[in-house]
């Protein structure tokens, strides 16, 4: 009960944090994607059940205050990328280190691929290279801000290890 | 019954996941339902609260520029204005020896932009006017630079605003110069391309590009941006024209809402 209290705050923090720092970090109309860091973190932490509910409840709030966005795509997304993360919970250690950095990455990777092609799909048709530039840039410019969170907290010592 | 129960239980997240997918579609499937149009409208009236700061720290940065930008623009103005009022004297009278009955004139709402948004891609935004001002989906919206985008959709006190450079924006656009009227087509940072235009017409770099008219949403000669360079290739039906755009879509403060009154 304690846990939910402390994700849900978090939660709302996150959302302040989105609101007032992501237009002075707005890059070629691009924006880090704070909410779908902390969906990684609580999945990473807690597994795949509180990454599809965080997951889910981020991307509601994040469609309904968004201009533009088609609603009910980025629930959709997060809540996939919030279980997909949480699966790899307490894997760190079993793993390769590489595999598991790639993986997240990857999951990382289609979370912005889907929200990108439903959004640009008429790019893709029109201009294939336009729409691979603005999907590299909207994952790498995120990544960045997770590499920047891995420096102070890395996700080994997030994910705990699994009772055997 | 208590197996099943014990069977959900086991596989929570699994279940929680379809819930969360299965909400999301339903979502996506009803994206144009009123009553969705009419919650978001509400919340962002709400949420505008929280981008107050954020638009109260932007103004103050930019404040400086801004200001030194209007002082020049307000003596290009003047200039053009004392030129201007020559020749509406002229357009006058030869209205007037044609007869001719101005049938529509524009009327310009102003708006405040109070959101980009929390979306990673900023294609839309939202402003400080709605049905009050009496504004419906499918509105021009300008600001001084030219033309910004089109009203999708509209709550009580706030409006949401495609911008053009949302990939999905189509716009009917000519070429002042020539006359060739071409489909503007948004590319990357502030370019954008006008397809359509056969390859006997002359296009020259520096062309300015306004609304063609050939819209119910656009009215005709709105500034859209400046020709920079041509693509025309053997194997191409027709030419491609790349241009940059007049307004700065990073920087949007206020822009105005431009509606037709049948006079």
């Amino acid at each position: 009960m304690v846990n939910c209290v402390i994700i849900a705050a978090s939660g709302l923090g996150v959302l302040l944090l989105q609101i007032l720092l992501s237009d002075f970090l707005t890059i070629r109309g691009l924006r880090p994607d704070f909410m779908l860091i902390f969906v990684i973190v609580v999945a990473l932490r807690n597994g795949s059940l509180a990454g599809v509910v965080t997951g889910f409840s981020l991307g509601l709030v994040e469609d309904l205050f968004s201009a533009g966005s088609l609603m009910g795509l980025v629930p959709l997304t997060k809540s996939l990328t919030g279980f997909l993360i949480g699966r790899l919970r307490g894997r760190y250690i079993r793993m390769n280190p590489i595999s598991f950095h790639l993986i997240w990455i990857g999951i990382v990777a289609g979370n912005f691929f889907v929200f990108i092609y439903v959004n640009f799909q008429s790019l893709l048709e029109m201009n294939a290279h336009s729409f691979w530039v603005t999907y590299c840039y909207a994952t790498l410019y995120t990544l960045v801000f997770i590499a920047a969170f891995q420096v102070i907290r890395p996700f080994s010592s997030i994910s705990p290890e699994l009772p055997k | 019954m208590r197996r099943l129960l014990g069977f959900i239980f086991d596989n929570r997240d699994w279940f929680s996941l379809f819930l969360a997918l299965a909400f999301s579609l339903s979502l996506l499937r009803n994206n144009d339902s009123q009553n969705v149009q009419i919650i978001r409208g509400k919340l962002n009236s709400v949420v505008s609260i929280f981008f107050r700061p954020v638009n109260w720290v932007k103004g103050i940065g930019t404040l400086r520029e801004e200001n030194t930008t209007l002082e020049s623009r307000i003596v290009q103005l003047s200039l053009l204005n004392s030129q201007l009022l020559i020749y509406k004297e002229d357009n006058e009278r030869l209205r007037s020896m044609l007869e001719y009955r101005e049938s529509v004139r524009l009327t310009l709402v102003p708006g405040k932009v109070i959101s980009t948004g929390l979306s990673p891609l900023m294609t839309a935004v939202n402003i400080q006017i709605g049905f009050e001002h009496n504004l419906r989906p499918n509105l021009a919206v300008v600001n001084t630079e030219g033309v910004v985008g089109k009203t999708i959709s509209v709550g009580p006190t706030t409006a949401m605003v495609q911008l053009m450079t949302d990939y999905s924006f189509r716009l009917s656009v000519r070429m002042e110069r020539s006359g060739t009227v071409g489909i503007l087509h948004w590319r990357e940072n502030d370019q954008f391309e006008v397809w359509e235009i056969p390859r006997t017409t002359e296009v020259e770099v520096g062309d300015r590009i306004v609304t063609s008219g050939y819209s119910d949403i656009f009215p005709p000669n709105l500034p859209v941006g400046t020709v920079t360079g041509i693509i025309d290739r053997p194997e191409m039906l027709n030419k491609i024209a790349v241009a940059s755009a007049f307004v700065d879509f990073t920087t949007l403060g206020h822009v105005f809402i431009v509606k037709e009154e049948n006079g």
